[in-house]
Parts: structure tokens; C-alpha cells; sequence
């Protein structure tokens, strides 16, 4: 390989790494289109690579000597070239070596062309993006940094073919976004409490450093991150990695439709492709599965990475001299640095990994969610790990479901919240130290709190010192920063945003908003007007607690005049009119229904499970059931027939609709019972429900063991003509008869021989213990809930398709105490009280109220 | 080694112990060389399958009682796959659809196709078709009866179909003119107790009482599955038998007796809420909640005096199971039911106070 073109390729680079250097937050901004393109761009890259293949070789010759300017050739060649790579193996790293050049090359051109031009046109961009990006999936294994790209073709992290510099011309969208451009580049900059820094500093000055006295050095080291979104997690993560010299390998997962590409960021932030070997290179259709075998695969390797430096200086060295952030850092327009806020490490023996995981793999389903937690809980518990430390970052969002998404979203897979409790295994939860107790815990929780108004305000003075450099007409004042820092609540990211789009509305709007502002300073309730604008905060959901309170509470005027009808438009016969109630004080659909923070079914069973502390009398309840019913019948009307699921979520709004009504209308005049008329407030509890029906699907199982037990034996290749059996017999014949029956005879005389004979041991023991065990209450958990409750809601739904293990009596033994009421926990399959186990289930006292009624007389 | 109820099984026409003249009737047909579909009807424990496996027998021998279970996996239109248990022997082949709820229609086509389309390979088979059964033919969907309505017709010439099931309302009118109807009627209580004296001699485990016999049949309400079944358990817990021992009953009846107390003694709020918590046991427990609800309203019915409200109850009894039948959460509808009930109860309490 000539050594010219790799100089040449390592010159293009630092300019067209900017562009990926991203944040997986700010990269949404783009991503919209950008995903488009993707996948527009693939099925072309696709194409032209079949057709191109077997001329591919002369075509790079030609390449070689000749800079075409035409980008259409670049692409075949390109693509071509990756094909035949894949197929050929790793021998031919010359021929890519040559491409990769030719590819730096060709990159050029259209650079120079469009730089001083100063903009793009967006439809420019989005073509040579989406060129880019194809050649970036067909193309990953070359174009390394060139030291690695030299020495093995096998090496897996490679930086963005460096085609990019088109999407750093002036038109860059995410170049422009002042969140972006003005982030903290120290950690002086950064506007959060000096205190809040310090935790992280020391935190991590103990768990980098091996021979920190204070360090607990059993297992690995995990920093958990939390707080609201834009309350500078991050920023204080990458400043204080900066600060100490620390190397952040970063997951981050593909915005490629299908998931293929995961691209870890590492040390000179430049986002590099890489792309696990497993993938299948024809169809380019995943799932899943493999996204989180490369997530493995990228945590083994990452927390491996690190003692290979230590115990050899070498090959980072080199890395270090050619890692193109050393060449960013020199990088001349002030611009680009600021892009490039985070200059490389400068890395030396002993510097340490920190490896981060906020842009979370796709963790909804529960078999992914499973491997993720299980390389939390590996990491978490293997001294070798200690090389490295692990930062999560979650954010506590608490997600309301639009309407829309109530539509897209089915319960199985519907992500309501990933919050930390959900996140990380319970291993991990339990040893999980929030603060407070050991600030040098090995597993510690850091809690970020949204940032106070003068720390924004401070931040935004200077942002807006930089950006408009004096120009003061243009530049945004107080009172609108105030407006829009109220809004946005502490979010720095988002106040940034909006101040920025606002900046840039046209001069008349911008002076309406100005004038709102102005007027909201002198009158505050100027608000709502600003509001109708487009720089809203985000929307306001209900949680959980208020919305089921609201409704359970039932806030009329009660007493007051009852509501009038209306006799012109409806006539209402007399014999309705004991339906009257004082006026609502809320619109059920438009104050309740509209802002439910969890789906309508959850909520209709929630108000279910609460409804009867609310009512005078069995006269209200038996109203408030019947419209439940009637809810709940809407969901599943017969003359649906088959259409199922589709017809169910579009009767979702009436049903919730109906429900939530018919629980208005249920308590009469004397309005909802008092709060202390059966003494003492009035606690709200979680649905049992979900408890109930997974006891009950555990017992389901062993009904079919057993039911299988009775028939097997006898049928398989004997001539008795027994009936029992799982094909034979109804299943309501098994539960209701024969299992009750058995039951009766096992604990009279246990050894029978013919009980020996038909039942096997789970079977047995289910029969001899659950299946006759009545009044118990085992298997049904009931939890309160409170503000700020609103993790639970995923775990409630979290067992729902766990099937329990061959006994169907296990469910959790352990590791639970630390990680709060959890259903599954305290739970334990309808005959657990009498299991022979003698395990005694942990049920948390303060969770699982012995007696399930809150009432005393 | 088996249960009681299995091992005394008769297996084949003439050991039938009751209803001998539908006996001779079905063995007549099984001689007369075809064949008709048929449909077998009647309330449970009667004695339907038990005539139904004799039947086979006499159709095609010993061989109808070689069989064997295996498992097949049938797949939707939206790959979603379907586990079922098959029973099968050279000549037979038995399913439960209902086992896999709406899905199945694809089970009865794929599963009547193949078979259909297969003749009888072993030529010295008395017959030239094959017979499949299908358990619980009333809990077949609408799609599934159309579908073997088409399929009864198209593949008369190798397949005849035995369906069971308990009611024949539930199954739709061009299936029911296609088969031959046959009612077993539930057992009376003398012919129970001959069964039951039959088995206690061969099982040779001395003398059953007269009258607990009698009280073990009409526990078991006609239904001689359950009542050998509590037959058996007697013996185990008390052997030989007494005249006066107390009957094995199912521990959720007792339970859903202690329901009924609830219901009976307080109808406030609170006394609702604790029986949500039964109802969650009996669910827990897997008890059909159909049954629950039948159950239940038998249970209060009885124990409730004057003509009226025993009519109101039942009235209210059926509305409730047919909402449970449309609804989806059992628990909604079951509590409807008890919300119902209470409030009447105890309208008609203050009425009669006054």
C-alpha cells in the first residue's frame, strides 16, 4: 500500500469526522430524514453492488488513476468493492486500502465545491448524505484509522469513511443547533451544582484509579446517571472524562431502520461503523436478537480493551499519534472546535475506560431486556471487569402515551417507560446505593435535579454573548429568556432549542412573541397566550396518582344545584332525572382521557381495583360496575368477530370514555364517600389483576402437567382405551373435577401406588398443595401507590408473559429486597403457602397488605 | 394402574351399562357398512365419549385402541404458531380444537384436509374411512363450524367426523343437518348407583351403603365421572364404607359456599371488596369463571326464600353470563354480578322489613 494515499486519507479526516460527532440525543434532529435516506440509500447500495461485482476490480484500477468526479461511480464501486470484500475474506486488504483512498479522493471534490459556496442546498446534502451513508453499510470494514486499517483487516472499529465533509459545509443542520454548538466544552462550563460535579468526580476518581484504598474491589464498578432530561448528565460525564483524562466507549445504536450498524463511539469522538460479523449480508433484515449479541459483544470488548493498553504502551501510542482527534484539536475554523468540544484524551498508560450506555439498545422486548440485564449483572460481578468503569444514563422520563400511540402500541410491546428500576437487573438494583449511605459505593446512583433558572439564565447570556457577538438587536431579552426558561422547566437543552427557534421566526411573529413575553412580565397571566405559540414546553400528562385521584374523588359541586338539562335539544323523561348530578368540574376527555399517562386498560382496571372505598353504598358500586361492563364489553362486541385486535384499539376511546363516566355517575347526591368514612385516607392501590392472571396461567400449566400425567402413560401404546387425557378430556373437567378429587385422595393417603404411578413429582406436589388451597389469598399482591410511582407500570406488565419454570412454583427467590416492591416478589404460585420448598416467599410488609381491605369499622 | 373412572371403563357397545337400546341402535349402524357423521350431545359425565370410543371399536376392531399422542404445530396465516395434541391410531384421530381458541379453524381445515386427502392405506381395514373426533364441538368458532361444514361435504368419500359436545344450540344448523344427532342422556340416580356397586365389587372393597351411594350420586348431579371419581375418594378416606360418611365435595364449591355467605350477610362496599378477593382466588385457581358464576347463582338461589327474588337472582344470573361470555375481564362481569345481586338483596331485605 502506498504510503501517500494514507497521509492523503488522514488529511480529509478530521474535517468530515465532525459531522458524526454526535450525541445519539442531538443526532434526532436529523434523523428523521436522515433514516429515510438510509434506507433508500441501502437498497440502492444493494443493487448496484450485484450488478457491479464482477467488474469492480478493473473499475477500482481506473479509480486509482483517475479522479472521477462523477459520484454515481463512486457508489458502484464502492459497493461492489464491499461485496466482493465480504465474500473474499480478510485478504485483500490491499485492494481496500486502495478504495479507501480512491474514496478519500473522490470526497474532495465536492467539498471544495460546496464549502465556499458557504450553503448547500438541502437537496445536495440530502443526496450526497444518503451516498455517504450507503457506502458507509456497504463498506465498513475499510477506511480505519490508518494505523489499524494498515495492520489487520479484522480490526473492528473503523471511523466513518471520511465522504462526510458535504454535511459539514455551512448548511449542517446539527452544526447549527446551539445545544450542539454551544455545549460546555470544561467542566467550569458546565452550570449544575458544584456539589452534584464533585459526586461525580469522586466517584469516579475511586473507580478509575486501582489503587484507590477506598474502592470496593469486588466486581465490577457501575455510576448510574438519572435525572430529567436536559438536566446535564451527560455534559458532566464527557467534561469531567476530559477533565481526568478518561476514555468514554460509548454504545450507540444504529438509526438505521433495521438496526444493523452499531456504532460505539471511541476515544477521538469519532463515530466510527461497526458492523457485528454475524449479520446476514443479504437480506440486511435483523432482528433483534443479533442487535443484542453486538451489544454483548461491544461490552466484552470494551471493558477487555483497556489492560490491553496497560500492560502495552505500544499500539496506543500510535493510536494516539494518528487518532484523528489529535488532529481536530488543530483544526482551524472556531467553529469546528466547538463541534470538536471534546478534544481526544490525550491517552497514555493507565488511562482508564469509561464505558456509557444512554442511548439504550432495544430493550422493550423481554427476552432483550433479559441479555441486557444479564451483561449488567456479569459485568457487575467479575473482578476482571475492574479495569473499567460502566456510566448509564437514564433519563427519567415518564412517557405519556399520545393517543396516537396508544393506537401503534399493543400492551406486549409497549414501551411505556425504561426507568432504572426496570433497567438493570435485580442483582445489581439491590446492591444499588442511591446516596446518602456510601458515596464510594461500588454500584451508585447519582441524582441529577432539574437545572434552577439562574443556572440556565447564567448559560444563556453567555450563549447568546457568543452568538450574536454584540449585534444586541437581534439577540433575544430577558424577559423572553425568562418566558421561555419558565416553559421549559429546567431542560436546558430544550430552553436552548426553542431560543433558538425562536431567533430564528420571522420578525413579525418574533415581535408578537416579544411582546407576549414583555406582557407575561408584567401580567402573568399573559401565559396561556404565549402558550397558543409554537415555543410550548412540553405537554403536560397527568400522572398516574391524579388521574386515577381525579376521577375516584369525583370534584363537583356537590350540594351545589344540580346540572340542568337541557329540555329543548334533549328531552329527558322524568324517570332519568335521578341521574342528575351537580356539574363536572373537568371534562373527562379532554382533562383525563387525553392526558392518561398509561394505556385506557390499565387505567380502566386501576379505577376498578379503587373504586369501591369511593361509594356510599352497594347501590353505587353495583352502578359503577355495570358501566364497567359495559366498557369492557365495547372492547370485545362479538360482531367484531375475528377483526380482533385493530377493532379493539379503535373502541379504546369510548370504552375509557364510558368507564370513566360511568365511575362519575355511580356515587349520588351525597357525592364520592368521605375520606374518613371508614377512617383513615384513603390509600389507591396497583390493578391485583396482573398478579392474579399470572398465578393463574402458572397454575394453568401444572393443570396441563398433570392433566398430561393422567393421560400419558396409559395412552402411549397401550391398549386400555383410558380417556384421560390432554386431548380427551375438557380442561374444566381436569380443573373443576379430577384435580379437586385427587387432591382430596393425596392428602388422605399420599402413597397410593396408583398415585405413584400417574403422577409424576411436580404434578403431585401441585395436586397434593395448590390445586385445594383456598382462602389463602396467595398469589394475589397488592401494592399502593403513590406519586411518582409510575415505574411499576412496566412492571406490572413485565411477568405477564413469563411462564413459570417446570414447577410452576418458583418465581423469584432472591435479589429482591433491594429493588423495592416488585409484584413478582412477593408473589408466589396459588398453592406457594403449602409448597414443600419451606422456602418462606419474601413479602415485604409495607407492600402486600395482609388484609386486602383498608377499612375499619 | 388408573382411576377408578378410567379402569372400569366399558369399552366396547354391549358393556355399556345404561341406555341399551341406543347401544343396540349404534351397534346396528356400525354393522350396516356406512357410516353417517354424527353428532353426540348430552350433559357431562353421561357417557358420550365412553360411547364414542366403543363405537370405534366396533368399527374397526382392537386396532381403534392402539393409539398414541403426539404433538403437531399448525401455523396461521400470520405465522403465529399453534401447539395441539393429537390422539390418533391407524384409524381414528382425535382433537380439542378449543385448545387453541380462535385459531381454530386453521386447525380443523389443515387437519381434515390431510386426513382427508389420505385414504385408508391398510387394506384389510373393515372400513374404508377414516373417523375423526372432535371434542368439544360446541366451543368450535362460527369460522370453524363453516369450515367443517364445507369440508363434511367435500370429503364424504374417506372421512366421517364424531363430535361431541354438550349442547347442541352452540352448533350451527347446516352441521346439525348433516350428522346423525345422538342424546346420552345423564344417568338416573339407580342406574348410578348400579355402576357404583359394579366397581366396588370388582374392586373388591367390600360393601357400599345403599344410601351413601344414593347421596354420592346426586352430590355428583347426574354426572357419573364426577360421582366415581368421589367415589374413589370416599374409599380413600374411609375404607370400608360407612353409611354415614361424609361426602368428598370439590374444595371450590365449599369455597364458593363461603361467597355466598359474604354475599348474604353484608351489602356494603367493603363486603364487595372481599369477595373480589375470593373470586381472584377461585381465577387463580383456574375455575372457569362460567362455572363461578353458575355455581354461585345456584348457591344463593337456594338459600334465598320467596319466589320473586329467586326469579330476580336467576334473571340476573343469565344477563351476567352472557355479558361474561362477550366480555373480556371475567372478574368485571363476575363482579357486576355480585354488585347486582347485593343491591337487590338488599332492596328486598328493607321491603320486607316494612
Amino acid at each position: 500500500m502506498p504510503p501517500k494515499r494514507t497521509t492523503q486519507k488522514s488529511t480529509a479526516a478530521p474535517v468530515a469526522r465532525r459531522a458524526p460527532t454526535r450525541e445519539a440525543k442531538t443526532r434526532s434532529a436529523a434523523t428523521t430524514a436522515s433514516l429515510y435516506k438510509d434506507s433508500d440509500a441501502y437498497a440502492e447500495g444493494d443493487f448496484l453492488s450485484d450488478i457491479s461485482d464482477p467488474a469492480s476490480d478493473i473499475e477500482s484500477d481506473t479509480l486509482d488513476g483517475a479522479a472521477e468526479s462523477e459520484e454515481e461511480t463512486f457508489i458502484k464501486t464502492r459497493g461492489g468493492r464491499a461485496k466482493k470484500t465480504v465474500t473474499t475474506g480478510g485478504n485483500n486488504s490491499n485492494k481496500r486500502g486502495a478504495a479507501a483512498t480512491a474514496a478519500s479522493k473522490k470526497a474532495k471534490p465536492p467539498k471544495n465545491t460546496s464549502s465556499p459556496a458557504g450553503s448547500t442546498t438541502s437537496t445536495s446534502t440530502s443526496t450526497t448524505g444518503s451516498k455517504r451513508k450507503a457506502s458507509e453499510l456497504k463498506f465498513s470494514p475499510l477506511g480505519m484509522s490508518p494505523s489499524s486499517s494498515q495492520s489487520s483487516p479484522s480490526v473492528r472499529y473503523s471511523p466513518n469513511t471520511p465522504i462526510s465533509s458535504p454535511l459539514t459545509g455551512g448548511s449542517d443542520p446539527v452544526e447549527d443547533q446551539w445545544a450542539e454548538k454551544y455545549a460546555p466544552r470544561s467542566i467550569q462550563e458546565v452550570v449544575i451544582h458544584k456539589n452534584k460535579i464533585n459526586d461525580v468526580r469522586e466517584w469516579l476518581r475511586i473507580y478509575t484509579n486501582p489503587h484507590d484504598a477506598r474502592r470496593d474491589p469486588s466486581g465490577g464498578a457501575i455510576l448510574v446517571l438519572t435525572g430529567p432530561a436536559g438536566s446535564g448528565k451527560t455534559a458532566v460525564l464527557r467534561n469531567l472524562a476530559q477533565e481526568m483524562d478518561l476514555h468514554i466507549v460509548e454504545w450507540i445504536n444504529s438509526i438505521n431502520a433495521n438496526n444493523i450498524i452499531q456504532r460505539p463511539v471511541m476515544p477521538g469522538q469519532e463515530k466510527e461503523a461497526w458492523r457485528p460479523a454475524s449479520i446476514d449480508e443479504g437480506t440486511g433484515f435483523s432482528e433483534y436478537a443479533p442487535v443484542m449479541r453486538s451489544f454483548q459483544e461491544f461490552f466484552s470488548r470494551a471493558h477487555r480493551f483497556s489492560p490491553l493498553q496497560l500492560s502495552n504502551g505500544k499500539p496506543r501510542q500510535t493510536q494516539t499519534q494518528n487518532a484523528p482527534g489529535s488532529l481536530n484539536s488543530s483544526s482551524p475554523a472556531p467553529s469546528s472546535s466547538a463541534t470538536g468540544r471534546m478534544e481526544a484524551p490525550r491517552t497514555g498508560p493507565g488511562t482508564k475506560n469509561i464505558i456509557l450506555i444512554e442511548d439504550l439498545p432495544p430493550v422493550s422486548a423481554s427476552s432483550s431486556r433479559k441479555i441486557f440485564q444479564d451483561t449488567i449483572h456479569n459485568f457487575a460481578n467479575s473482578r476482571a471487569s475492574s479495569s473499567s468503569v460502566l456510566v448509564i444514563i437514564v433519563s427519567d422520563v415518564f412517557s405519556k402515551l399520545s393517543t396516537e400511540l396508544q393506537f401503534s402500541s399493543t400492551r406486549e410491546s409497549s414501551d411505556p417507560a425504561l426507568t432504572m428500576r426496570t433497567l438493570l437487573p435485580p442483582s445489581v438494583l439491590g446492591k444499588l446505593d442511591s446516596g446518602g449511605k456510601n458515596d464510594n459505593a461500588r454500584i451508585r446512583q447519582i441524582k441529577f435535579n432539574p437545572i434552577a433558572p439562574t443556572f440556565v439564565k447564567k448559560a444563556l447570556k453567555s450563549l447568546i454573548g457568543q452568538e450574536f457577538r454584540g449585534r444586541s438587536a437581534f439577540a433575544p431579552d430577558s424577559a423572553e429568556i425568562d418566558q421561555l426558561i419558565e416553559i421549559h422547566d429546567g431542560d436546558i437543552r430544550a430552553v436552548i432549542n426553542a431560543l433558538q427557534f425562536m431567533c430564528y421566526l420571522p420578525s413579525k411573529r418574533r415581535q408578537q412573541f416579544r411582546k407576549a413575553a414583555r406582557q407575561v412580565e408584567e401580567d402573568r397571566e399573559g401565559l396561556s397566550t404565549l402558550e397558543e405559540r409554537s415555543l410550548q414546553g412540553q405537554d403536560s400528562s397527568l400522572g398516574i396518582f391524579h388521574a386515577v385521584a381525579k376521577v375516584m374523588f369525583n370534584k363537583r359541586d356537590w350540594g351545589g344545584p344540580l346540572e340542568e338539562f337541557d329540555c329543548d335539544i334533549v328531552k329527558v323523561p322524568s324517570n332519568a332525572w335521578h341521574k342528575r348530578r351537580p356539574p363536572l368540574s373537568f371534562n373527562p376527555e379532554k382533562d383525563l382521557i387525553e392526558k392518561l399517562p398509561v394505556e385506557p386498560d390499565l387505567y380502566t382496571l386501576m379505577l376498578h381495583q379503587n373504586y369501591t372505598k369511593h361509594m356510599n353504598t352497594i347501590d353505587e358500586c353495583a352502578t359503577a360496575m355495570e358501566y364497567l361492563c359495559v366498557a369492557d364489553r365495547l372492547q370485545s362486541h362479538p360482531s367484531f368477530g375475528n377483526a380482533g385486535y385493530t377493532q379493539t384499539v379503535q373502541m379504546q376511546p369510548y370504552m375509557t370514555s364510558v368507564a370513566v363516566r360511568g365511575m362519575l355517575l355511580a356515587p349520588t347526591s351525597a357525592g364520592p364517600a368521605s375520606a374518613n368514612a371508614f377512617g383513615g385516607p384513603k390509600k389507591h392501590f396497583w390493578p391485583e389483576l396482573f398478579a392474579v392472571n399470572r398465578t393463574a396461567r402458572a397454575n394453568d400449566e401444572m393443570f396441563s402437567e398433570v392433566a398430561y400425567d393422567l393421560a400419558g402413560r396409559e395412552a402411549v401404546g397401550l391398549a386400555t382405551g383410558s380417556v384421560t387425557g390432554p386431548g380427551f378430556i375438557p380442561k374444566a373437567v381436569i380443573r373443576q373435577e379430577l384435580v379437586p378429587m385427587l387432591h382430596k385422595c393425596l392428602l388422605m393417603d399420599p402413597y397410593r401406588p396408583v398415585f405413584q404411578q400417574l403422577l409424576r413429582g411436580g404434578s403431585k406436589a401441585f395436586v397434593r398443595h395448590g390445586a385445594g388451597a383456598y382462602g389463602t389469598k396467595a398469589g394475589i399482591v397488592k401494592k399502593e401507590f403513590g406519586e411518582g410511582d409510575e415505574g411499576f407500570v412496566e412492571e406490572l406488565y413485565a411477568g405477564t408473559e413469563s411462564t413459570p419454570s417446570s414447577t410452576g412454583v418458583t418465581y423469584e427467590t432472591g435479589d429482591n429486597q433491594g429493588s423495592g416492591a416488585r409484584p413478582g416478589s412477593g408473589f408466589s404460585a396459588g398453592f406457594g403457602k403449602a409448597k414443600l420448598t419451606g422456602q418462606q416467599q419474601r413479602v415485604d410488609p409495607s407492600v402486600v397488605d395482609d388484609d386486602p381491605i383498608e377499612f375499619s369499622d | 394402574m388408573a382411576l377408578w373412572v378410567d379402569k372400569h371403563r366399558p369399552t366396547n357397545l354391549d358393556k355399556l351399562d345404561y341406555h341399551t337400546d341406543l347401544s343396540a341402535h349404534l351397534k346396528k349402524l356400525c354393522a350396516s357398512g356406512d357410516f353417517p357423521h354424527m353428532l353426540v350431545f348430552g350433559p357431562p359425565g353421561a357417557g358420550k365419549k365412553t360411547r364414542v370410543v366403543a363405537i370405534l371399536r366396533e368399527l374397526f376392531g382392537p386396532g381403534a385402541e392402539k393409539i398414541k399422542i403426539d404433538q403437531r404445530i399448525f401455523e396461521t396465516p400470520s405465522k403465529r404458531k399453534l401447539e395441539l395434541n393429537i390422539v390418533s391410531s391407524n384409524y381414528h384421530l382425535e382433537v380439542n380444537p378449543s385448545d387453541v381458541g380462535n385459531y381454530d379453524r386453521v386447525v380443523i381445515q389443515d387437519l381434515l384436509k390431510e386426513v382427508a386427502q389420505t385414504q385408508q392405506v391398510d387394506a384389510s381395514a373393515q372400513k374404508r374411512f377414516k373417523v375423526v373426533v372432535i371434542h368439544e364441538a360446541d366451543l368450535l368458532t362460527r369460522d370453524a363450524q363453516a369450515g367443517l361444514r364445507r369440508t363434511m361435504e367435500k370429503y364424504m368419500g374417506n372421512l366421517r367426523i364424531i363430535m361431541c359436545c354438550n349442547t347442541t344450540s352452540k352448533i350451527i344448523g347446516p352441521i346439525q343437518s348433516r350428522c346423525l344427532l345422538v342424546r346420552v342422556g345423564a344417568p338416573t340416580y339407580s342406574e348410578m348407583v348400579k355402576v357404583m356397586h359394579k366397581v366396588v365389587k370388582k374392586e373388591h372393597c367390600g360393601p357400599l351403603p345403599e344410601s351413601l351411594a344414593f347421596r354420592l350420586a346426586e352430590e355428583s348431579g347426574r354426572n357419573l365421572r364426577r360421582a366415581l371419581l368421589m367415589l374413589e375418594t370416599a374409599k380413600v378416606q374411609s375404607h370400608p364404607f360407612k353409611e354415614d360418611q361424609e361426602i368428598p365435595r370439590m374444595d371450590w364449591e365449599d369455597f364458593i359456599r363461603t361467597v355466598r355467605v359474604q354475599i348474604l350477610k353484608a351489602q356494603t362496599p367493603e363486603s364487595l371488596q372481599a369477595v373480589r378477593g375470593q373470586m381472584y382466588e377461585l381465577i387463580n385457581h383456574c375455575i372457569e369463571p362460567a362455572a363461578i358464576l353458575k355455581t354461585l347463582a345456584k348457591e344463593l338461589i337456594d338459600r334465598v326464600e320467596g319466589n320473586e327474588i329467586k326469579m330476580r337472582f336467576a334473571q340476573e344470573a343469565a344477563f351476567y353470563e352472557h355479558r361474561l361470555r362477550t366480555g373480556q375481564k371475567a372478574i368485571f362481569h363476575l363482579e357486576a354480578f355480585v354488585a347486582k345481586i347485593m343491591s337487590v338483596y338488599k332492596r328486598h331485605l328493607m321491603s320486607m322489613d316494612m
